[in-house]
């Protein structure tokens, strides 16, 4: 069940979406989560189900100026105290124009670190306070975990058949089924290098911040590591498409407009037509 | 070096397995035509109740899950599933002890691979297979998995179609299932199996032939995707895709 939060903060909800208020939002969610923590504590044989799939939330991200950090925050809070199973991010995309309203879309890179960075909250024991500072955005060029990873080299490495759970959960390319791996195989026999290639760790990032029996593999300082992972980020990285041209905002393109996107054409331009011009200004699509 | 000539139950597999076992550089297969190596005596095995029973107790003994993840493996369609399975069995009874965690252990990895593979593909059939209405109200589902599934895939489709009476016929291994909403029996089959399709059933796939024709983009052919998203080897069995070579 979703109760969209919509904005991140109370302040935005005010400018831009005035008919809901904090209060009427938190408030079912608080019920909610208080109606089921009271089922999970009643004991009879027969309980009803209430609500078994859990509550989540979503927000838009970048319709107003709350940064990265801030918007963390506030998933942190809400998984604590209402149980949700997930916040869902919205990247903001422009569709009218209004003085209120940012021009450019924020971006779904911006949203792809944010889903991130709710993962590493959820699954891998991070804090919001640790991925990011209260008015800070999430790096571009980095995923937040190389970004901690980065941060606090003087943790690494880390050596694989000694380090506790946690330490293992925030090595970069080890994930949760890898560390889980690691952890079981790691009691039996002493794990090396080539172990850990035939387990199926992924070793491409993971090489420059751990050691295997006390063997280094990864780059010789840090400098050098920063740009290898800077360089893999940018293989990975989106290629932001601009569906608006400077002059309206509609989002059906014309037919010819379509038949020049067949093909190598990447962007889409729209035909600045008069009825696509007043639809614009008069936010009617 | 002992070559231990299997057919490829798992009864005769546990018979092979309690002299097997013991023996260095042996190889047990079920294959028979394959180049022996020099020095080798073939021994025939024949399932012995008894054998098996013993090295089974011996094996649940050690470890209890052991026995469902032998099964499973000796259900992979390849040539050296047996080998596996021994070499996970070898371990088992060298440690004394469950093993299933010794991930860096190539035997280990070799066998969780393997039942990797048979439950990945069970799980893909329960949604890929497709049923056919037969004249007589029976529904037909031929297919040809890789591995041994049909048992694995059998109580899904018992609750799934619980009041229609259908058939599921592994077309390579000539076994099928019939299951009458009473009683469910697995058979074997003769080499070719005709069935004699409804009249609805045959609107239908003209139905679905011509739209899959007319939903076709053939400026955007995406062959190589497609390939990926549903293998080649199982486009036999689809109706929209006779007569396509490519």
């Amino acid at each position: 069940m979703s109760y969209n939060v919509e904005l991140p903060s109370e302040h935005s909800l005010k400018l831009l979406a005035p008919q809901k208020s904090k209060e009427s939002v938190l408030l079912p969610m608080r019920e909610l989560a208080a109606g089921k923590r009271a089922l999970a504590e009643e004991k009879s044989k027969k309980k009803p189900r209430f609500l078994p799939a859990g509550q989540t939330t979503q927000m838009i991200v970048g319709a107003s100026p709350e940064a990265d950090g801030q918007i963390l925050r506030l998933s942190q809070a809400m998984y604590r105290k209402f149980s949700l199973k997930r916040v869902y991010f919205s990247a903001y995309i422009p569709v009218v124009k209004h003085s209120l309203l940012p021009d450019k879309t924020a971006g779904l890179l911006r949203e792809h670190r944010l889903y991130q960075a709710d993962w590493l909250m959820r699954f891998y024991g991070f804090s919001a306070e640790e991925i990011a500072g209260e008015g800070e955005n999430l790096p571009e060029e980095y995923d937040p975990k190389c970004a901690w990873a980065l941060r606090h080299m003087e943790l690494f490495p880390v050596e694989i058949n000694r380090a506790p759970l946690e330490m293992l959960l925030r090595v970069p390319g080890i994930g949760t089924v890898g560390a889980y791996k690691i952890i079981k195989a790691r009691k039996f026999a002493a794990l090396g290098f080539g172990d850990l290639a035939k387990m199926r760790v992924v070793l491409k990032r993971a090489k420059h911040f751990i050691t295997c029996g006390g063997k280094f593999y990864g780059a010789e300082n840090e400098t050098a590591v920063k740009t290898l992972l800077a360089l893999e980020a940018r293989g990975e990285r989106y290629e932001q498409l601009s569906l608006f041209s400077e002059e309206n905002a509609l989002s059906i393109p014309s037919p010819s407009a379509a038949e020049r996107g067949n093909g190598a054409n990447e962007r889409y331009s729209l035909l600045s037509t008069a009825a696509n011009a007043e639809s614009a200004r008069t936010g009617q699509l | 070096m002992n070559v231990y000539l299997t057919d490829g139950t798992p009864a005769c597999f546990y018979t092979a397995v309690f002299s097997a076992c013991t023996d260095k550089d042996c190889i047990v297969t079920p294959a028979r035509d394959f180049q022996i190596p020099l020095g080798a005596a073939l021994i025939e095995v024949v399932a012995d109740t008894e054998k098996s029973a013993r090295v089974q107790k011996k094996l649940r003994a050690i470890d209890g899950g052991a026995i469902r993840e032998i099964s499973l493996i000796l259900r992979r369609g390849c040539a050296e599933r047996e080998m596996t399975a021994l070499e996970y069995i070898r371990l088992l009874v060298e440690r004394k002890a469950p093993v299933r965690d010794m991930l860096s252990h190539p035997a280990v990895l070799e066998a969780r691979d393997a039942i990797k593979k048979v439950t990945g593909e069970a799980h893909n059939f329960t949604g890929f297979l497709r049923f056919m209405e037969g004249e007589n109200g029976v529904f037909y589902a031929p297919f040809s998995p890789d591995n041994d599934i049909l048992e694995l895939i059998l109580p899904h489709f018992l609750r799934r179609l619980a009041t229609q009476p259908f058939v599921i016929h592994d077309v390579a291994r000539r076994k099928a299932a019939l299951y009458n909403t009473r009683d469910c029996v697995i058979a074997d089959t003769d080499e070719r199996v005709s069935v004699a399709l409804s009249e609805y059933e045959q609107g239908f796939q003209n139905l679905w032939k011509e739209y899959y024709r007319s939903v076709n983009i053939a400026q955007r052919p995406h062959e190589k995707q497609m390939k990926g998203y549903m293998p080649v080897r199982y486009w036999k069995f689809m109706p929209e895709k006779q007569g396509d070579t490519k």
